[in-house]
């Protein structure tokens, strides 16, 4: 595992009804928080926003990692110089544990569509994306992790598969990975591929971190809604993920229908019992090779 | 299938979304499958485009939706969406055009486009940093006279509103509709969000001076020759100062010394 990704244990997705418990302390069941990047980045002609000095109160009691939505590293046009700087200006006020973005693209022409929109699977694509991560870490001094997106289209002219993209961004960027395992589940359902290939296919050493979220479900296709609890396949998911990885950092994930925070602990604390079980069983199995 | 250059296929895709038709040759190049067809696929994203900026906007002007009710509120949100594409990073500045577009809607009522900017200034307050100078203390640290010769301002953070609407109380939930009220308001950040205060005529007169920045011995003078008691300006200008709505600009020396 890359050094700067250790494990960290269990985190959640920070989001607003949830700040008043971390601004006084910090539970238990969780090591880390992960916030959305854009929701703590000055606004047009504006230094500072208020929600970034709540961060900072935030940030004093439990670790923060930056999750990014609006960086567009697969556009072909150029990154946003502001958006870079304000990134690393934010960085270097939070000291975040790492920063992430996704592999997708959100627009073109300054146009942002607010959505992580698909990119074919393509050598053209490829050097997009590394051109844009490198110049990304470049800026920042440090790697950063990329997250597969769930996808509803692929495009026709695609040259190979998503795990192999994904291999080769991450070879040739030297970043690390941000494996969503709910998003492996919904692009597996809805373009009709093995999810166990996929997983079976990404670099191991190369993921600092798991996302876990829930979708829904419209019986031809599934939709990343993270609005509802980890559906049970994707519990399965990340169990095989933990017997067949290192221990990563592992966050749930919830944007819509945010919950009483007893019922989103109540999950924290089932992948802590996965991964517990699967640690417990990787041991068992190193004695036994010695023995 | 042919190949087609990044470049051209995000712009294409990117037009199937956001437009009212989807391009022919956005559309060929998305794979389908007898159960998950073309059309389905790139539909999930143009439904989720709309609905996801039109969300962003219900969040910001709830009364204003309220008003017009949903159909026509999201009518004329897709139409704002279609003129003026976010060009930010984050969405939640979005919202910021939203009043200005609504002033070249057709058949408004007037007290709306008042309420729309009222919404959009609560949400602007409540982002901005609280202010953190201590304008007591900077002041306290004068003697009188370079205390008179301070140039002092409004803080940046607060906005001064006025409307024949009497939109505050709209917004609250007022259950009389919107009746002619004038009112003079004054918005500032706080820990709740932001805090309101509806201000008399003279207290108006004050921030109005303060707005730009002015000498406390300037406002005292013009303010004396309105008939505006002077005990009621140190109160006034007291209460302002405790609560960091008024914020020193430059000290009397500090204006000295500038070349």
């Amino acid at each position: 595992m890359l050094l700067e990704f250790k494990d960290r244990g269990i985190g959640v997705g920070l989001r607003p009804p949830h700040y008043p418990r971390f601004l006084n302390g910090k539970p238990n069941s969780v090591s880390w928080v992960e916030v959305i990047t854009e929701n703590f980045l000055p606004w047009s002609n504006e230094t500072r926003i208020r929600p970034e000095q709540t961060l900072m109160k935030i940030r004093q009691n439990v670790p923060v990692a930056l999750h990014g939505v609006s960086l567009s590293l697969g556009s072909v046009d150029p990154l946003s110089v502001t958006y870079l700087a304000r990134l690393k200006q934010l960085a270097q006020t939070v000291e975040p544990i790492w920063i992430s973005d996704h592999l997708c693209w959100t627009g073109t022409g300054d146009k942002n569509l607010h959505d992580l929109l698909p990119l074919p699977y393509t050598e053209e694509a490829i050097s997009v994306l590394v051109r844009n991560i490198s110049e990304v870490q470049k800026a920042l001094g440090r790697r950063i992790l990329v997250e597969n997106v769930s996808s509803y289209a692929e495009f026709e002219h695609s040259e190979m598969k998503e795990w192999e993209f994904i291999n080769e961004v991450v070879r040739r960027s030297d970043c690390g990975i941000l494996l969503d395992v709910n998003n492996v589940f919904v692009s597996a359902f809805n373009h009709g591929f093995d999810p166990l290939e996929y997983l079976n296919a990404i670099p191991k050493d190369r993921v600092g971190q798991i996302h876990l979220a829930g979708h829904s479900n419209n019986g031809t296709h599934l939709v990343d809604t993270h609005d509802a609890p980890v559906s049970e396949p994707v519990w399965d998911l990340y169990r095989w993920v933990t017997e067949n990885f290192p221990l990563v950092s592992t966050m749930i994930e919830r944007d819509g229908k945010i919950p009483e925070w007893e019922t989103l602990e109540a999950e924290l604390l089932r992948a802590a019992r996965i991964r517990s079980e699967s640690n417990e069983s990787h041991s068992t199995k190193r004695i036994a090779a010695v023995l | 299938m042919k190949a087609i250059r990044l470049k051209e296929l995000q712009r294409c895709f990117r037009d199937s979304i956001t437009g009212n038709a989807v391009s022919d040759l956005g559309f060929d190049l998305i794979r389908s499958t007898p159960n998950f067809t073309r059309s389905e696929r790139l539909g999930i994203y143009r439904h989720a485009y709309r609905a996801r900026m039109i969300e962003s906007l219900e969040d910001d002007f709830p009364v204003t939706r309220g008003f017009l009710g949903k159909e026509k509120f999201d009518g004329v949100a897709l139409e704002y969406i279609a003129a003026s594409p976010s060009t930010f990073a984050s969405i939640a500045e979005f919202s910021r055009g939203f009043p200005l577009f609504l002033e070249r809607v057709e058949s408004l009522p007037r007290f709306l486009l008042d309420v729309a900017r009222y919404e959009w200034l609560l949400v602007k307050t409540t982002n901005e940093v609280l202010p953190t100078e201590n304008t007591v203390a900077v002041l306290a640290s004068l003697s009188p006279d370079e205390q008179m010769e301070s140039m002092v301002a409004l803080d940046y953070s607060v906005t001064l509103f006025e409307s024949p609407w009497g939109v505050d109380h709209l917004v609250e939930g007022s259950p009389y509709g919107p009746t002619p009220e004038a009112v003079q308001l004054m918005i500032s950040p706080s820990s709740g969000g932001a805090a309101v205060e509806r201000l008399k005529f003279h207290e108006w007169r004050i921030a109005s001076l303060l707005r730009s920045g002015i000498t406390l011995q300037r406002l005292s003078e013009t303010l004396s020759t309105e008939d505006v008691d002077e005990k009621e300006i140190a109160r006034i200008f007291a209460s302002w100062t405790q609560k960091q709505i008024v914020r020193v600009l430059s000290k009397k020396h500090e204006t000295e010394e500038s070349p």
